[in-house]
């Protein structure tokens, strides 16, 4: 950037104020709402050059700092110079921030120490690793109120937490989150910082951060006593990112390692019953999902799961019960409604099954199996109607229009209206035309006793067979379309 | 042509001018610099404003609102008796208020403001505060963030003097940080930061919730009455510890029974560590994009009303080793700050030598499709174009190519917000650029985005290989409503009726006396009736004397009833 010190108009200078005040000189020429251009390659010239001499400035701090080192006496006169050079007013602040430093006491190294000894403690006691209050209080630690040192603060909790591939819950996951911006971290910095075990740790970090990703409870196993929290959690853990990888032979062998060490949890178990039911042991399935629900009676999820088992076991009785409590508990819980109108269906009562369907469709309105399964239900009302005599809360014509089928003044003016007309009016222009052209020949012969044999003459005969091909052609086309009709709404 | 300043807050709202001897704040109607940003609907659908429905929380909360600044931009609606009103909605009734108000003092209609929004304020919001003000019937000459204003009503004083300045707006509903140089009559926003769901109104919370843990009562067994006179104790109680008091009681009567509750100042403290936590990040980042260190910062602003509390302060000081604090006017500063803008804006000769440079407060950019490995691609992907705390205005372009081969269009969606993923992020626009059939990645297209000092984004796109342009300004329409709609909702809000000023004073008189009779039991309830009654046969008699002095003898004795809550 040659151009930025013609830019501002002055010569190179490694003076700041003099920079700032030929930028605010120029500022007026080229001010942000008149000129945005001009303002822009100004502002640019101006933060490039103020950057570079605070580069330059810090090089000869280093510099001085060394000096100081080298030959003590010299201090006083270095640091005069250097305020000569330097804003005035921070040169000073620094010097009252140092003292204040000085009286708290300790080196930075001693209080990250510090800081890491809290961190390490809070970790290994298990049931104080879980409860929030005692993660907000190490947050409320002192490093992380001092600016400056709370980064190197940061990043070294970070390493912690990522060589003891830390079990916690999510609350805590999201609270060091929100804390310390891991994940920006962790993207950004990641090949430099040599934070090994590279992208692995960030995918594991994002899963357990992540909205999207379940929350494997921890409070039952923390309940537990006498069991190696650890080694369950991450046995745990590591079959459920085993599921989420579809990878089922180690989620199985991980699930079971856990389950040995504790089984009571319904986390666990609600995940053994998706690995045997991919096995197909749904007996053994359905025992142990009616486990986790001993253990947790509110979870919907679990309970909606064991649901599903349940029907396609043909345990049709015990589904529709589990589904009527779910859908009493929350009515707009739509994998019960419609869980429950397929049941209701197989159970051949039509009339609720539609009810249920119809529901289901108001909840989600493009649900493809409610429509599909609502066709079917018509289908079977009406062909029930039309041969038992059966009758229903719908009439024939409502069950016909239900599934599409119309009457046939409503196909005509569909057929006329529709979409295909234009096709239809050629075909209907094309057919008039023919039957007139076979009818003049036909009125030609009778009215005026022309022998046959002069219609069949040469110059009729290409007509003839061309008319004959349209009005087949026409009529074909006619009753195709018809047949084709569609009424866009029923 | 007068233009005023209007700082529309998520508690208060205050409206300013630009006089001779520099800004100054407009009274309303009963005199009070700050108009509580609370609207009220009363039995006869007429809407209320400000003090009187701030009395009304307590008697009618099912028919008042406050805090509403907190969800503009979003499609939140609230019902009001026979209406439903959005937010933006909501404040234009607040600055119609604060129109009225400055109309009065200036014997003349006003057209123009220059309204402030916090500086983390996202296009969305932006967007609303300016719905609102259209709604008002204002012009808005410019939107300018709440720090910012605050700083040049400090700096307007200073202009000689070198320095770095933070600050710290904790204000009702969002907390923003900005960092500023002020040399040789320029004053340049440096950073801003902020979380837009953090302030004052989150602490009463804290209070409140911890009112009702202690009553031990399920939160859905109380009535919106309750809840409001409970809300109400915890807004005094947080008041108070506010002030010198250590400790405070809230108090509710329910059926009948008293409950107390006795807070002091460390259970307050301890309550508000989650919150005082939040403080932390937006001021790092805000130094961070600065390229400033603490010791750097000569003076810290602290303004909105929250920083009050001594715990703010307390904070502020450990995270800076010192305490550099700045005194201005914590409410007004604000306010003052847009009629400087207002002079700035009008090139006034007092504020000549005075010129204001901002930076637009998020990242701006687009989404990509990222290669991964070959044929590996993985899309949603957020590329910056301006970065956050860019210098404004600023025009910057930035070049794309296709992905695969025989592209016939490329998709530019244009994104708002600091993550990776844009789904992240806030979507301002969308385009779509055909490009001449080519193998992939070559083809390209140069996007530019400028941003002015409005606020207002253009994207430009050019396609390298034609030289074919094409321009968007982006101007969403949030609310979803087309300009017919607009129109059609204006006429309806028109047809509303609004409570006329000329008689604010004797209906706050009676607000207030309805308050003082739902917090006051047995003996006093009848002598407070008996009061109101006898002030309603009075106005009706329509003897303006009279009706002054009975209004006089009104507030005096409501006044005492005041005092008698207090004690009690």
């Amino acid at each position: 950037m040659v151009n930025a010190w013609k830019i501002l108009g002055i010569a190179p200078t490694d003076d700041l104020s003099a920079i700032k005040k030929a930028y605010s000189q120029k500022l007026k020429l080229h001010h942000p709402e008149d000129d945005p251009e001009g303002y822009q390659r100004l502002r640019e010239a101006y933060d490039y050059l103020s950057k570079e001499i605070k580069k330059q400035a810090a090089k000869q701090e280093i510099a001085a700092a060394e000096a100081v080192i080298d030959t003590p006496p010299s201090f006083y006169d270095e640091v005069e110079e250097d305020a000569d050079e330097e804003d005035e007013l921070p040169e000073m602040s620094s010097f009252i921030n140092l003292s204040y430093k000085q009286g708290s006491a300790s080196e930075p190294e001693d209080v990250l120490e510090q800081f890491l000894d809290k961190a390490e403690a809070l970790y290994n006691d298990f049931q104080a690793r879980i409860d929030e209050k005692n993660w907000l209080e190490l947050l409320d630690d002192d490093i992380l109120w001092n600016i400056n040192q709370k980064q190197s603060a940061s990043t070294a909790l970070l390493h912690f937490i990522q060589q003891h591939h830390a079990m916690l819950p999510k609350n805590i996951w999201l609270l060091l989150e929100n804390h310390f911006q891991w994940q920006e971290f962790l993207e950004k910095e990641h090949p430099q910082v040599g934070l090994e075990g590279d992208s692995s740790f960030l995918d594991y970090y994002k899963r357990r951060t992540g909205t999207s990703t379940p929350y494997l409870s921890f409070g039952y196993a923390a309940a537990a006593q006498g069991i190696d929290y650890d080694e369950f959690l991450s046995a745990r853990e590591e079959a459920f990112d085993a599921l989420l990888m579809d990878d089922w032979e180690l989620a199985e062998s991980q699930l079971q390692y856990a389950a040995q060490i504790f089984s009571a949890d319904p986390d666990l178990l609600r995940m053994i019953g998706h690995v045997l039911i991919k096995s197909n042991r749904r007996e053994e399935a359905i025992a142990v999902l009616r486990n986790a629900i001993d253990l947790q009676p509110e979870d919907i999820e679990t309970t909606m799961f064991l649901a599903r088992v349940l029907y396609e076991e043909q345990e049709d009785e015990e589904a529709s019960a589990i589904c009527s409590y779910t859908l009493k508990q929350s009515p707009d819980h739509h994998d019960a409604a419609s869980l429950l109108g397929k049941i209701l269906f197989r159970q051949g009562k039509l009339e609720e099954a539609r009810e249920q369907f119809l529901l289901l469709r108001k909840l989600v309105p493009f649900d493809a199996e409610a429509v599909m399964y609502l066709a079917d239900i018509h289908n079977k009302m009406l062909a029930s109607t039309v041969q038992d005599g059966r009758e229903y809360s719908l009439s024939i014509k409502e069950l016909q229009k239900e599934l599409y089928k119309t009457s046939f003044m409503g196909k005509a003016s569909a057929y006329f209206w529709g979409s295909i007309r234009i096709k239809v009016f050629i075909s209907l222009i094309l057919l008039i035309r023919c039957t007139s052209f076979f009818a003049d020949l036909f009125f030609e012969v009778v009215g005026s006793a022309v022998p046959a044999e002069t219609l069949l003459a040469s110059e009729n005969v290409g007509p003839a067979i061309l008319a004959c091909f349209f009005l087949v052609y026409s009529i074909r086309t006619l009753f195709r379309t018809w047949n084709n009709i569609r009424i866009s709404t029923p | 042509m007068t233009t005023i300043g209007i700082d529309l807050g998520t508690s208060n709202s205050l409206v300013a001018y630009w006089s001779e001897e520099g800004p100054k704040i407009i009274p309303n109607v009963l005199g009070n610099h700050l108009t509580p940003s609370i609207i009220s609907v009363d039995d006869n659908g007429e809407i209320l404003i400000g003090d009187i429905a701030k009395e009304r929380l307590i008697t009618h909360p099912s028919l008042t609102v406050s805090a509403f600044k907190r969800h503009m931009g979003t499609r939140k609606s609230y019902s009001l008796g026979a209406y439903t009103f959005s937010p933006e909605e909501l404040s234009s009734f607040v600055l119609q208020s604060l129109k009225k108000d400055a109309e009065a003092f200036f014997e003349k209609e006003i057209t123009n403001a220059v309204i402030s929004v916090p500086a983390y304020f996202n296009d969305q919001q932006r967007k609303a505060t300016k719905r609102a003000s259209e709604l008002a019937d204002l012009t808005v000459e410019r939107l300018i963030s709440e720090p910012t204003a605050a700083a040049i009503a400090y700096g307007f004083h200073q202009q000689e003097d070198e320095s770095k300045l933070l600050v710290f707006d904790l204000g009702g509903g969002t907390f923003d940080v900005s960092v500023l140089e002020l040399f040789e009559g320029v004053m340049e926003v440096k950073s801003i930061a902020g979380d837009n769901f953090l302030g004052g109104e989150d602490f009463t919370e804290l209070l409140m919730n911890y009112f009702i843990n202690a009553l031990e009562i399920p939160p859905e067994a109380l009535d919106p009455h309750a809840l409001s006179a409970l809300f109400k104790q915890a807004e005094q109680c947080k008041t108070q510890l506010s002030s010198n008091q250590q400790s405070s009681v809230m108090t509710l009567t329910l059926d009948g029974t008293r409950h107390e509750v006795k807070v002091d100042r460390s259970i307050f403290e301890q309550l508000a560590q989650p919150l005082m936590l939040r403080l932390r990040n937006p001021i790092e980042r805000a130094l961070r994009d600065a390229h400033l260190r603490t010791n750097d910062i000569d003076g810290i602003v602290l303004i909105g009303g929250a920083t009050r509390m001594p715990m703010i302060r307390m904070t502020v000081s450990k995270m800076f080793g010192r305490l550099p604090f700045i005194s201005i006017h914590p409410d007004e500063a604000v306010a003052l700050g847009t009629a400087v803008q207002v002079a700035l804006k009008e090139r006034n000769e007092a504020v000549q030598e005075l010129i204001l440079t901002d930076v637009c407060p998020y990242t701006l950019g687009i989404n990509v499709v990222k290669r991964l490995s070959g044929d590996d691609y993985s899309t949603g992907h957020f590329s910056p174009i301006i970065e956050r705390n860019t210098p404004i205005p600023v025009s910057r372009v930035d070049h794309f190519e296709t992905v695969y081969d025989s592209q016939p269009q490329i998709q530019i969606g244009i994104y708002q917000g600091e993550s990776r993923l844009v789904e992240n992020n806030l979507m301002l626009g969308e385009m779509t650029v055909d490009v001449p059939v080519a193998p992939a990645g070559k083809e390209q297209i140069d996007v530019r985005y400028t941003y002015d000092v409005n606020g207002l984004l253009e994207v430009e796109v050019t396609v390298v290989s034609t030289g074919k342009k094409k321009k968007m300004m982006i101007e969403k329409n949030e609310g979803g409503l087309s300009e017919i709609e607009m129109e059609e909702r204006m006429k309806q809000l028109k047809s509303l009726k609004i409570h006329p000023r000329d008689r604010t004073e004797n209906r706050l008189l009676f607000a207030r006396g309805e308050r003082l009779y739902e917090e006051a039991l047995g003996d006093k309830r009848h002598i407070i009736a008996g009061a109101l009654v006898q002030f309603e046969r009075v106005i009706a008699s329509q003897h303006e004397q009279n009706i002054k002095r009975a209004a006089a003898k009104l507030k005096e004795s409501l006044d005492q009833f005041e005092r008698w809550n207090d004690i009690w």
